[in-house]
């Protein structure tokens, strides 16, 4: 059956990435894997890390293994919406005409890693996340369209706050995930080390192409899903609103807001690929229940009380989807 | 895109058919091991319960068994449906626990959501999920007695066990107390002894020595006989009970027959003529003593001289009407001694003329101590027809021990409580210590009677409290004869037994 070629395929795509990933990217099972669900379903990530973790070497690999053309833009309080999408330049043509030539941004690439996003002025964000949510490009009137797949990797420094502009809520709901990177293991800094003893290069090569990528994307949407488990999901979001009658205790005492809709379509929709890079043919509950922590943590914003509890976002989630079972 | 299931279709999830079906076996299995169980359970328990009440003589209850067996076999059925249905592997059920059980990620119930789907990736999935369910060993599924199915199991046969060896206490059919009690179960089995064989035969003895009249004599004596002959075939105590009260009436009939005392008693009560009312008491009292005591009441009436045509004339005509209303058979003794009475008294009325105040009341006594002979003696063989007749209902009573609820309709009110000494003679209560102006009577009828002084209805207990303080006034006066003051007394004594059976 094709279907089950596709299928063998996806499966093998994602260990031949993973693997090449693993040849420059030290440890991050989890971010990696969560990065590829991210990238087949279309969607973008924010990665939250201290620097020196490996979020641009990851990108980078990334880039070189998916052979996507990549870009790296630093976000600085000075940087503009030009600066990121391109503009318009008059340029001498042969004849000595002046035309206006549009010169194309680093947003024009299929990985862009937007470094420090929340560096970059309210302006500018708005304009990367416009990017992002539309995959085109708007100049003088005219439209460009971004090539696809097209995925943007953000960062935020967690240590930093001075001088930066906290991404709003409702530009955070843009991104499918947000992930946090730890500092690697203690075996895992020595393998760090070790590694870039020899080489700081990335050696990985290239394995699969955007177009394969799309058809993953594909594949993936096709995976089924119950309606018991679309139910499940749709009261887990349902449950992160505290103003809904029926919502549980931990909601009511710990969210300030809960998330969006779009919380609800990137559940379903990771969870798909997830299922299938697991090599199953069906979404269960602990498909949705793996991802609801990167779904919701950026979504759902939490209160007082939980800070005064010592409870952190992850921790009120996990409240959640207890509650909700 | 994902396409909508319409119904659940199991054709294609043959592993999944073949799982469903050893469910099914296991939860048919378990709910007939539970629901035999829990039949068996509920009908022996009551059996065993009753014998054990029964044996230890704590109480006894009459259970049919039909119905312990019938209810017990509803309960049965009722607990095997309700745990098929609640056991039942519904498709979507068995899916979930399947999916919880053997860790499957949800793929049987998607799998069954999706069967009717006919897309590439339902397909697969559906493929994919039948080849786990296949790599599933065989043993998981085997029927694993469940504890519920051991508890019920031993319960049951624990129970049917103790109904079955728990004894019933044997039935001794006559030597038990006779007394109201709770009435023994229909089927008891019966079984006639020695000892009752030999007090049956004593009683016809009895019968045929006693001066019981001719006809309920022989009747009676046939009926023991035939009692004796069939009485050992009897197998049931039902039967015994309807053999021995079939007897008691024969007997109760053929004395009814020839004893016409109360219906002549009864129809001169009915005439208003207060000397005819005393000369129905008489006839009506069952011991020969009241009768000499009311026949000598009603001599008194006649000895006023003054008013002695009246009195004979009126009364004359007064027991004749009485005597046809009667409706006894006219060559009936104790009628034909009456009728000569009567006959001797209207022989009075054309001589009356010839004796004074002095001699008048001689010659009335006279007339009733001829008469008093012939009523007497005609009143003796009825008493003591009625005696033999009381004798042979209690002794049958008390040979076969038949309860009070078991005695057949007689004619009259069978007293249970008159003691005999086994001759014939019952033993007389003297209803209190006795004595002048000694305890209280109660004179324990509310009858209605004719008071004769004031010409009305009272009661007849409060018409005997008058005679009585006369007769004590008339003590104290010291105008009782002596000889005449023990008779008396006796039969104040006799009137004012309190009746037992109330």
């Amino acid at each position: 059956m094709e279907k089950e070629t596709q299928v063998k395929a996806f499966s093998e795509s994602i260990a031949t990435v993973k693997a090449e990933l693993a040849k420059d990217v030290v440890g991050q099972e989890e971010i990696i894997n969560n990065v590829l669900i991210a990238i087949v379903a279309g969607g973008n990530v924010l990665l939250e890390g201290v620097p020196g973790v490996g979020k641009t070497r990851l990108v980078r690999s990334l880039g070189r293994t998916l052979s996507l053309p990549f870009s790296r833009i630093q976000f600085t309080p000075d940087l503009m919406p030009s600066d990121v999408t391109g503009t318009n330049v008059a340029e001498k043509d042969d004849n000595g005409k002046l035309n206006m030539v549009f010169r194309k941004g680093p947003i024009f690439a299929n990985l862009v890693l937007a470094d420090e996003i929340n560096r970059a002025t309210p302006k500018t964000q708005s304009a990367m996340l416009e990017v992002m949510q539309e995959h085109k490009v708007t100049v003088a009137g005219t439209a460009y369209r971004l090539e696809e797949p097209f995925f943007v990797l953000a960062t935020e420094n967690p240590i930093e706050q001075d001088g930066t502009y906290p991404l709003p809520e409702a530009q955070m709901d843009r991104f499918m995930f947000k992930l946090i990177m730890e500092f690697p293991k203690l075996a895992e800094l020595k393998d760090i080390v070790n590694m870039t003893q020899i080489t700081m290069d990335e050696t990985a090569t290239a394995v699969i192409d955007g177009e394969t990528i799309l058809q993953m994307r594909k594949l993936a949407s096709t995976v089924p899903v119950m309606d018991e488990i679309m139910e499940y999901t749709m009261r887990l979001i349902t449950n992160t609103h505290p103003e809904i009658a029926g919502a549980p205790s931990s909601t009511k005492k710990y969210v300030k807001y809960g998330a969006s809709p779009r919380a609800a379509q990137a559940l379903i929709t990771c969870a798909k690929v997830r299922a299938l890079m697991n090599g199953n043919y069906n979404v269960s509950y602990e498909d949705i229940d793996a991802l609801a922590y990167p779904v919701l943590r950026h979504r759902i914003k939490i209160n007082y009380a939980a800070v005064n509890d010592h409870l952190t976002v992850d921790d009120v989630i996990g409240l959640l989807i207890k509650e909700t079972k | 895109m994902r396409v909508r299931k319409r119904k659940t279709n199991l054709r294609d999830m043959k592993n999944f058919t073949k799982i469903k079906k050893k469910f099914m076996g296991n939860a048919l299995l378990c709910s007939i091991v539970i629901g035999v169980g829990v039949g068996a359970f509920a009908a022996a328990t009551p059996i065993a319960v009753c014998k054990l009440l029964e044996l230890l003589e704590i109480a006894t209850v009459d259970l049919p068994l039909l119905w312990c067996i019938l209810g017990g076999a509803g309960l049965g059925v009722l607990t095997f449906a309700v745990l098929l249905l609640c056991l039942y592997p519904f498709p979507k059920k068995l899916a979930r626990r399947l999916d919880k059980e053997m860790d499957m990620g949800e793929k049987v119930q998607t799998m069954l959501e999706f069967s009717e789907s006919n897309d590439d990736m339902a397909q697969l999935q559906r493929n994919d999920t039948e080849r786990r369910l296949s790599e599933i060993p065989k043993r998981v599924f085997r029927f694993k007695p469940v504890w519920q199915c051991i508890v019920t199991a031993a319960l049951a046969i624990s129970m049917v066990g103790a109904a079955i060896v728990v004894p019933v206490k044997a039935d001794e059919g006559g030597s038990g107390d006779s007394s109201t009690g709770p009435i023994a179960p229909v089927e008891t089995p019966f079984e006639v002894t020695n000892f009752q064989l030999t007090a049956l035969r004593q009683l016809i003895e009895h019968v045929q020595e006693s001066n019981m009249q001719a006809a309920p004599k022989a009747t009676s004596v046939n009926a023991l006989e035939l009692l004796y002959a069939n009485i050992s075939d009897v197998e049931y105590r039902k039967d015994m009970v309807a053999l021995v009260g079939s007897t008691m009436l024969t007997v109760d009939n053929a004395v009814e027959t020839v004893n016409t005392g109360f219906e002549l008693a009864t129809a001169l009560e009915n005439v208003e003529h207060f000397q005819v009312k005393k000369l129905s008491r008489a006839i009506g009292a069952v011991e020969l003593e009241r009768f000499t005591i009311f026949y000598a009441d009603t001599a008194e009436g006649f000895k006023d001289f003054a008013t002695a045509n009246e009195t004979i004339s009126s009364f004359s005509v007064a027991l004749t009407t009485g005597l046809a209303s009667a409706g006894v058979p006219s060559d009936d003794g104790l009628y034909l001694a009456i009728q000569a009475f009567h006959a001797k008294v209207v022989e009075l009325i054309p001589n009356i003329q010839y004796y004074t105040e002095t001699s008048w009341p001689v010659r009335v006594d006279s007339l009733f101590g001829d008469s008093s002979a012939a009523i007497s003696s005609a009143l003796a063989v009825q008493i003591e027809n009625d005696q033999e007749r009381d004798y042979v209902i209690r002794k049958l009573k008390e040979i076969f021990g038949l309860t009070d609820a078991e005695m057949p309709q007689l004619s009259r009110d069978f007293v249970s409580s008159i003691e005999d000494d086994g001759e014939g003679n019952k033993d007389e209560e003297s209803g209190g210590d006795g004595g002048l102006g000694d305890g209280d009577y109660n004179f324990p009828s509310d009858e209605l009677v004719l008071d004769p002084d004031t010409g009305e209805q009272v009661r007849y207990g409060e018409l005997l409290a008058k005679y009585y303080n006369r007769y004590l006034a008339a003590l104290q006066e010291g105008k009782i004869d002596p000889n005449l003051e023990k008779l008396l007394q006796s039969y104040f004594d006799l009137l004012s037994k309190t009746e037992k059976a109330s």
